[in-house]
């Protein structure tokens, strides 16, 4: 995260402080193991209804949320190598351009005037 | 039965005649209020309509014509489900865009809105076509709003998209109609007992056009994220839907819709991981939304159908939610592109908090409409025993949860605070307007309402369900999907594993007709002018020597219009009386 | 009673006409004697239409004498489909003559010019409801020398209408002089002259004489071919039509071809019929001469500077036309080459009534005469587009119609020539049209008015007609569901009496 924008301590929100952080770091494990356990519980108590094989294993769709998340990412990203292109690729400087005949400053308007009312 | 309104009336005349004197509103609360009573209008005359069951439908309005029967209103529970839907989508658009809207988007938008609910309610093929092309013709001016000259060419290649759709709709439509096919819109045979049938494919693709299937889906990304905050509300809920309703009612059980349907959901996933502009993650998500209804489509059967229009319900819902998200983001802010946002939860915590109910209704929170309609899927697919089209629709799960419960939240609004006093010097964004964020707020009313009672839904359901939604089983093992999926995120961003968001522009299928086809088009057109010209100008040449060679026989004082003497003339006409007798005498 | 005479009474009525026309005291009233009279005989003539379209074939028997010792006069459909037309155009060009008249003829000879238009007309009439092949002849004649003599009156204007009417003469004669040769040898060997009398005997005459009537069928053949202006015997017909007085130019480029398109009908299908081999080869020489004519006399116009000159080779072409239609010899065929004998009548009178009108206010029937007269006669104008479509055949127009039946008749067709060759050929030679129709509206819309010149008003009695005309066509064009369908009745029974009773269909 190379541009990373410097901001002050104070400036943080109670989501930001590495409390925080930590704090999501025991919650979301735990909450992993809670259901994780919940469906042992439920598959010990024949209490599943598995429509093929490999799902009777109890954490099978823990293992395929994690296989599959961390794929997506991991994979997905490489797309960019052979999909990614500068920003104005198709239109150009044009893209962000009025259209012809066309006040530009209609929307800002709208927008003052709301506010206005606000 | 509402006073003035005749007991047959088409709702959808209700909100286009509303968009049509909202064009003529000059105010904005006045196109507001419109627009309010319009579709208040169109909701109770749609209940007074009655709702029939599957196999028992209500007509209203049957005409014949010239030996075609007319049905512009057929009221069953999958077309009034999709009605309503279009209905409340119509309401919470007005709301959002109160005072953002301009006066096309507003007119234009009921328009649209009633293009849809008439198709929905459609029951017969000429009628779903005139709908069909209404709402092609009607969006359009909608990605225009946009404003730019990018929305503008985007706009250009949307409307080129919509009505081949419509023509080839047509096109099959005639077809069917010419080879005897019954008039009203019912169900059709894709694989006859003579292999493909043509006629149905070319529907199929009309429908498939708009529905975005995978290498058709680029109209979509393309365009949506052009239109402007309001706009995009306004797209993401019409159109795809439409075709959806149309597939429900028209390929239920069509088996390639399958393949087509897993594919759908899982490549958008990939694609929406590295795109930078948040709208076109939304507009991406949609399409993998949409694989989840096409792949219940293939399915087929009662609890795939429920599922694939539960889904369409709630989706309309939470989608709109998440593009009134980002809309306010770009309201505010002036741009949805995740390099250029993060923080904002400090200054628009309301646009956090609904889009956040948004992000988990679209991921499948148990407690949150999605579970509700997407478990019904899921286990549609389970129960057909398709092991592979389950693992696709799990993978496929796991990626809705990437792009849009986390990454659209997590960049707008977390990340890196590129908004602080001390980073820009300025203030930090307000919060959203307020009529933003009343019609935000509806919409996230709706998800939990659906997802804490999910009867609400189940009642409008096409077929009769005793389906629950939140046994152990189920939120056991969503919950497990999603939070260990929730763990891989934050192992990944923990050891940097986590792509950055970069400016950029991704390719995709319609590169191959942006660049390649352009190209090829640049260099024909010319090439076949110079072709043109040469074989012209040679026939130019050919002409002028043809011409002075005809002048010369039949021109004045040419051998065949000169006036001949008398003598000659009655010599030739005994010249033709002995070629006549020689071949009298001959025969 | 009256009833009862209906075939003679339009022929005679002209003819007893026409003395009287000379004793009234000036043009004017002759004019509207005629007139009145034509508007009677068009009247009787749509009554027999009606009654032999309901009641079939109507014959009559001159002075009580039975056939076939008598004269007997035969009217089928198609007869009094083309009686109703000539009646009707002679009631639409005496009224336009009484105007016209006035300024091309010698006023002298104003009255025995009506004279001579109604004994023409007589002759018209009669060459079609006779059904006794002498009288044919001799109505032929009583038409063809009044018209020489119509011709030749247009001299107060130019000259070379003399010169014109004695080839025309010359000419005419040869035609007559061959048909009445041929009529000759068939009597010879049948004894008879009534029609159906002959086709009768002329078969079992063929085995014992075979070359005298071969040698009776050519020259009739020719002889008739002549008549109508068939494509290398059409000399006659470019000047005689161009240096006519107006109004002769339009009854007879609208009557005179199609009446003697209608004797050879009669000879070819009634009076021969298709049991003898060698009448193949007149269905032969009217294709390959029928397609030449098309494109020869099309181009022709192209290249004319003369707007009469122009219009007269388009009626070889348009003769082609209905020659093709003939030489298919089917039901259809010969269906469409009588819409187009009808519609082309219409839209030639339209056309040349519109010219004889710019000649009236201009005086001169020159292309270049025709600049910007968009501007300065409008409402002629129009008329001259209306027509000059119908010629082109563009679609909502009558010309449209008849080629468009061609067409279907001749994909329908079984011929020597591929069908769809012919087809291409007949939008070709369509396309020629456009040419020479095209340089004419080109000169009245895109091209600036001569400086100087002033058009005189044309009067109501010119102008009515020729809008009336125009109209017609387009209503033609637009309702053709009941001449098409009686066309197609006539030619059935053509073909009936024709093709040895049901042959090909």
């Amino acid at each position: 995260m190379s541009d990373h924008p410097k901001i002050r301590p104070e400036e943080r929100s109670m989501w930001e402080t590495p409390e925080m952080l930590k704090r999501l770091w025991i919650i979301v494990p735990a909450t992993c193991v809670l259901f994780g356990l919940m469906n042992i519980v439920l598959a010990v108590m024949h209490k599943t209804h598995p429509h093929f094989t490999i799902d009777k294993f109890p954490v099978f769709y823990g293992v395929v949320g994690f296989l599959s998340f961390s794929f997506i990412v991991l994979a997905g990203q490489h797309l960019r190598k052979i999909l990614m292109r500068e920003e104005g690729y198709y239109d150009g400087e044009e893209a962000m351009l009025p259209r012809p005949g066309e006040d530009p400053r209609v929307y800002a308007d709208d927008r003052d005037l709301e506010e206005d009312g606000e | 039965m509402i006073p003035f309104i005749p007991g047959d009336f088409n709702p959808a005349y209700l909100l286009c005649i509303a968009g049509i004197l909202a064009a003529l509103s000059p105010s904005k609360t006045g196109r507001g209020i419109i627009g309010l009573i319009g579709i208040g209008l169109g909701l109770l005359q749609l209940r007074s309509l009655g709702v029939g069951q599957m196999d028992s439908a209500i007509y209203y309005g049957v005409m014949e014509i010239a030996g075609y029967e007319f049905i512009p209103l057929r009221m069953d529970k999958l077309s009034v489900i999709f009605a309503t839907i279009f209905h409340i989508a119509a309401l919470i658009n007005v709301i959002y865009g109160w005072s953002h809207a301009t006066r096309l988007e507003s007119s234009m938008g009921l328009i649209y809105a009633g293009s849809a609910i008439g198709g929905a309610l459609a029951g017969d093929l000429l009628t779903l076509f005139s709908f069909w092309e209404l709402a092609a013709i009607s969006s359009v001016f909608i990605v225009w709003a946009g404003g730019t000259h990018a929305a503008f060419k985007a706009g250009m290649r949307y409307l080129v998209v919509q009505v081949l759709s419509g023509l080839t709709l047509l096109a099959g439509i005639v077809l069917h109609l010419s080879r005897g096919g019954s008039s009203e819109f019912g169900k059709f045979t894709l694989m006859g007992e003579a292999g493909v049938d043509p006629v149905a494919a070319l529907i199929l693709f009309a429908f498939g056009l708009k529905a975005a299937f995978p290498l058709l889906h680029t109209w979509l990304q393309d365009s949506y994220p052009k239109a402007t905050p309001v706009g995009a509300v306004l797209l993401s809920a019409f159109t795809t839907k439409l075709a959806i309703y149309t597939l429900v009612r028209g390929f239920e059980g069509t088996g390639i819709l399958i393949p087509i349907g897993c594919v759908m959901t899982a490549f958008p996933v990939f694609f929406a991981l590295i795109e930078n502009d948040l709208r076109k993650v939304l507009s991406y998500s949609l399409n993998n939304q949409l694989g989840f209804m096409v792949c219940a489509i293939g399915i087929g059967g009662p609890l795939a159908i429920n599922g694939a229009a539960g889904h369409a319900f709630v989706h309309i819902i939470y989608k709109a939610l998440l593009f009134m998200g980002m809309g306010a983001v770009v309201v505010r802010v002036g741009t949805a592109k995740a390099t250029e946002l993060g923080g904002l939860h400090k200054s628009m915590p309301w646009t956090t908090v609904f889009t956040i109910i948004g992000a988990m209704s679209i991921s499948a929170f148990p407690l949150f409409s999605g579970f509700v309609a997407k478990s019904m899927i899921t286990l549609a697919a389970a129960e057909a025993h398709m092991l592979f089209a389950y693992l696709v629709l799990l993978f496929a799960s796991a990626g809705v949860l990437e792009h849009s419960g986390i990454k659209i939240p997590y960049f707008a609004f977390f990340a890196h605070d590129r908004f602080a006093p001390s980073v820009t010097g300025r203030e930090r964004p307000k919060e959203a307007p307020r009529p933003m964020l009343i019609a935000m707020g509806i919409a996230a009313f709706l998800c939990l309402a659906v997802g804490f009672y999910p009867p609400i839904l189940y009642g409008l359901l096409p077929y009769e369900t005793d389906y629950h939604a939140y046994t152990f089983e189920h939120v056991a093992t969503q919950m497990q999907l999603l939070m260990f999926a929730i763990l891989a995120f934050m192992l990944l961003v923990k050891y940097k594993l986590y792509p950055d968001e970069v400016r950029s522009t991704n390719l995709d299928v319609d590169w191959l007709w942006r660049v390649p086809g352009r190209r090829l088009v640049e260099w024909g057109v010319p090439t076949v002018a110079r072709l043109w010209h040469l074989i012209w100008n040679n026939l130019r040449a050919l002409n002028v020597l043809v011409v002075r060679g005809l002048t010369m026989v039949h021109g004045p004082g040419g051998r065949l219009s000169r006036s001949l003497s008398v003598g000659l003339s009655a010599g030739s006409t005994g010249i033709v009386l002995a070629i006549v007798l020689i071949l009298t005498f001959l025969n | 009673m009256l009833m009862d005479d209906l075939p003679v009474l339009p022929v005679l009525l002209p003819l007893i006409a026409a003395p009287i026309a000379v004793l009234l005291p000036n043009g004017r009233a002759a004019g509207a004697w005629a007139t009145l009279i034509a508007w009677l005989s068009f009247y009787l003539a749509m009554q027999l239409t009606s009654i032999v379209a309901t009641a079939g074939t109507v014959e009559y028997a001159m002075g009580g004498w039975a056939s076939p010792l008598g004269i007997l006069y035969r009217v089928d459909l198609a007869g009094a489909i083309v009686m109703t037309l000539v009646a009707g155009m002679a009631s639409v060009t005496f009224p336009y003559a009484m105007s016209s008249s006035a300024a091309e003829i010698v006023p002298s000879q104003s009255k025995a010019f009506f004279a001579m238009f109604l004994i023409c007309f007589s002759g018209l009439m009669g060459v079609v409801a006779t059904g006794d092949a002498f009288n044919v002849f001799v109505f032929l004649e009583i038409s063809s020398l009044s018209t020489y003599t119509l011709v030749a009156l247009g001299a107060k204007r130019d000259r070379r209408a003399l010169t014109a009417a004695f080839n025309y003469l010359v000419l005419g004669t040869i035609g007559a002089t061959f048909f009445v040769i041929g009529l000759g040898l068939l009597y010879q060997v049948t004894g008879t002259l009534n029609m159906i009398d002959i086709h009768e005997k002329v078969q079992a005459a063929e085995e014992d004489y075979g070359r005298v009537v071969r040698a009776g069928y050519a020259f009739i053949m020719t002889g008739l071919a002549l008549k109508l202006a068939m494509f290398p015997l059409h000399r006659w017909l470019p000047n005689a039509y161009t240096f006519a007085p107006s109004s002769v130019t339009a009854f007879l480029a609208s009557t005179s071809t199609k009446v003697a398109i209608y004797a050879m009908l009669r000879f070819l299908f009634t009076v021969f019929g298709f049991s003898f081999g060698f009448a193949d080869v007149a269905l032969a020489v009217f294709l390959i001469l029928g397609l030449v004519g098309m494109f020869s006399g099309s181009l022709i116009a192209i290249f004319r500077r003369d707007v009469k000159m122009i219009l007269a080779y388009s009626s070889v072409a348009q003769i082609g036309y209905m020659l093709l239609g003939i030489s298919f010899a089917t039901v259809d065929g010969v269906g469409a080459a009588l819409v187009h004998v009808v519609n082309h009548a219409v839209m030639k009178a339209t056309l040349f009534l519109a010219v004889g009108a710019v000649f009236f206010s201009l005086g001169s029937h020159r292309l270049s005469a025709y600049k910007g007269l968009g501007k300065t006669m409008p409402v002629t104008t129009a008329v001259i587009i209306v027509g000059g479509l119908s010629l082109i055949g563009v679609p909502l127009t009558n010309g449209f119609i008849s080629k468009w039946a061609l067409v279907g008749a001749a994909y329908d067709s079984v011929l020597a020539v591929p069908s769809l060759a012919i087809v291409l050929m007949i939008v070709a030679s369509s396309l020629l049209a456009v040419a020479y129709v095209g340089r004419i509206v080109w000169a009245m819309l895109l091209e600036d008015p001569v400086p100087g010149v002033q058009a005189k008003p044309v009067p109501a009695l010119m102008m009515v007609p020729m809008v009336l005309m125009a109209l017609l066509c387009l209503y033609l064009g637009v309702n053709a569901d009941g001449l098409v369908d009686l066309c197609r009745q006539a030619a059935e029974v053509l073909l009936d009496s024709g093709l040895g009773y049901g042959g090909v269909r």
